[in-house]
């Protein structure tokens, strides 16, 4: 099941990283699951919160313009500091370092993109790829396995 | 011709892959280091090659199975669906029990056991976590399922030669692991940063620095906070905030001890043990509710000395004190005790004795003046109806999936035919009917006493497969508990 998220990318003063929004009631604000995900640092945090409205929501009007959503194209308004999309969602908002712009989305009437892959966004693998931790974890499962058996066979018997 | 007749290790293999491909088509949930990873092991291609293999193993086993291969060719269109319905040939299938249930059984403990001592040793995740958790978090939509069957199980009970006897655990042993897991969090190698550990820890914090006696926060659980503001006044409000999940976690497994020896002196402890490394728990360490642990503490020892009929004032006390620490969970637990007893009065026309008597009717009023306030909304609840997708949604993703726990769930659903309390089988079954009504679904399961129809069921089967399976459960809680710590790479 892909979920319903909103994956903002936020540069602020040349750093980038990632606000994605998952959205665990339909479309409630009341339980969102929230990531922030840092490539510089490598960080993923991961927490639960209740959004306000205006947080992702504006009900400005403007000039009608065009938001670039992975090659397709969402009608939208334009304002000085925001670009909104039909239905209110914040596409893409200016302040004064930084630049937070929708980059890929599962939300009614603006995208259906698959979620993320949060591991490659953070730049980093979730298992290790050690072949030393590899081998020696594999002789250890073969001397547990072995303790484990010569244990079980004993309460069978008695 | 080739033909593996007579190998009784077939079914259960067949039946091994099969579940193994459910997981991979759907992908795992996993959650390392307080991140929860969406679906991890997709693979539709493996999935559908797995389903082919175990239908192959099958026919070979016995060629009755040979209408059973175009459906799994079907699995190009579908793997999770396919998969899912050839389960339910495949389990009929087998006749007897193989020692291959308990080598793959002993591979899943001995490699889960590996992680744990790699992650401690060197700080790092390897792979050797995934053969347990793809039993225990592959398959999540089987879950609310396996809850439903469980109000099938106590419906048609089977109370002949019910053992309780056969798995005996040392009393100090739930204590013991109790406080591994919840210290595990506070362990300097494993929480470098001193990250605290329970989401609601910024709440109570932050309440214990500026108390405030008003607010629906003070409300919901007055007795908890005075609890705790004592406490910080003796301890600095920190240390208190930051620590309390230890204390109650200990508390939460004594009321377990108390309830289960309530049921049944002689599946205490192993009671308690389950407790310990229960979802239920997991839950608690995860998203805090500290003053829901709390309060079905209490409600626990108060039902014990219900069930047991003695100490009547002091069962009535520890409800309200209940009450006063989190009205919500009160409210289901004591809900369900007196429309117990209500239904026992009307259908099965008895009397109640002196005792049920004076129990009920001094906590009728409360119950009857905590629902109004809840449904009124002073203390508000999203009452709703979820769709499955969704419910096996929050089931994956809210608390960090610690909810995702098929193994716990199965061994307690099937505990349900060996319980001889009613009580707390109705509880059950009110609750998981309750789950399509209530958003936050999940809350409802952890405040279960689950743990009592588990140890049943681990008294009642093999004992090489019990206590494999007893293992399997402890490492799991070890498990969620080193990864509620975020990993610092």
């Amino acid at each position: 099941m892909n979920p319903i998220y909103l994956e903002y990318k936020i540069i602020d003063n040349n750093i980038s990283y990632y606000i994605i929004y998952v959205f665990i009631y339909n479309l409630s604000l009341k339980l969102v699951t929230i990531y922030v995900v840092n490539p510089n640092t490598h960080i993923i945090l991961n927490y639960n919160v209740s959004l306000e409205p205006q947080e992702i929501f504006s009900n400005i009007t403007g000039n009608q313009t065009f938001y670039n959503l992975n090659g397709n194209k969402i009608l939208a308004y334009r304002s000085k500091n925001l670009i909104v999309a039909y239905n209110g969602l914040i596409l893409k908002k200016v302040t004064k370092n930084t630049v937070e712009c929708l980059v890929s989305a599962n939300y009614p009437g603006i995208g259906n993109y698959p979620f993320p892959n949060l591991n490659s966004l953070a730049k980093i693998s979730i298992f290790t790829k050690s072949v030393k931790i590899l081998i020696s974890g594999l002789l250890l499962t073969f001397t547990l396995s072995l303790i484990l058996w010569t244990k079980v066979r004993q309460d069978v018997k008695s | 011709m080739l033909s593996l007749n007579r190998n009784s290790y077939i079914p259960w293999l067949s039946l091994f892959l099969l579940f193994i491909s459910y997981s991979l088509s759907n992908g795992i949930y996993i959650t390392v280091g307080r991140v929860t990873y969406y679906p991890v092991l997709k693979s539709d291609f493996m999935s559908t090659l797995l389903t082919i293999l175990s239908i192959l193993l099958l026919t070979l086993y016995n060629y009755k199975y040979a209408y059973l291969i175009p459906l799994s060719l079907l699995s190009f269109f579908s793997p999770s669906i396919i998969s899912l319905i050839l389960i339910i040939p495949v389990i009929f299938s087998i006749r007897r029990f193989d020692v291959i249930v308990t080598i793959i059984l002993i591979l899943a403990d001995s490699t889960m056991l590996t992680w744990v001592i790699l992650r401690l040793l060197f700080n790092v995740n390897s792979y050797f976590s995934l053969p347990l958790s793809l039993f225990e978090i592959g398959a999540p939509a089987l879950i609310p399922i396996v809850w439903i069957i469980g109000i099938i199980f106590y419906i048609f009970p089977n109370r002949k030669n019910v053992s309780t006897s056969k798995l005996s655990v040392n009393i100090i042993l739930p204590f013991i692991v109790t406080l591994l897991i919840a210290l595990i969090p506070y362990m300097p190698n494993i929480n470098p940063t001193r990250f605290p550990e329970t989401v609601d820890f910024v709440y109570y914090y932050s309440w214990l620095v500026h108390p405030k006696f008003s607010g629906w926060f003070f409300y919901t659980r007055p007795f908890y906070l005075m609890l705790l503001y004592i406490f910080s006044h003796i301890f600095k409000p920190y240390p208190v905030a930051y620590y309390e999940f230890v204390f109650l976690s200990i508390f939460y497994i004594y009321s377990a001890y108390k309830l289960a020896s309530a049921v049944n002196r002689s599946i205490a402890p192993l009671s308690a043990l389950l407790a310990s490394v229960s979802p239920m728990l997991i839950t608690f360490l995860y998203s805090g509710l500290e003053a829901n642990l709390f309060s079905i503490s209490l409600m626990f020892i108060s039902l014990s000395y219900l069930m047991r009929k003695e100490k009547l004032w002091l069962a009535i006390l520890l409800s309200l004190a209940s009450m006063f620490s989190h009205i919500y969970a009160w409210a289901q637990l004591s809900g369900a005790v007196i429309v117990y007893y209500i239904l026992k009065i009307i259908l099965h026309k008895t009397k109640l004795d002196k005792y049920e008597l004076y129990y009920m009717l001094f906590l009728l009023p409360f119950v009857i003046i905590g629902f109004s306030l809840i449904l009124i909304g002073i203390f508000p609840v999203p009452i709703q109806l979820i769709s499955f997708s969704q419910l096996v949604y929050q089931i994956k993703v809210v608390s960090w999936g610690s909810n995702n726990a098929f193994l716990y769930y199965l061994i307690s659903s099937y505990g349900n035919r060996f319980t001889n309390k009613d009580i707390l089988s109705f509880i059950y079954s009110i609750s998981v009917i309750g789950i399509f009504f209530l958003a936050p679904a999940t809350n409802l399961i952890i405040d279960l006493p689950l743990f009592i129809p588990a140890a049943y069921t681990l008294n009642n089967i093999r004992k090489d497969i019990s206590s494999l399976l007893l293992i399997a459960l402890i490492l799991w809680g070890v498990y969620m508990s080193i990864n509620s710590v975020p990993m610092v790479y």
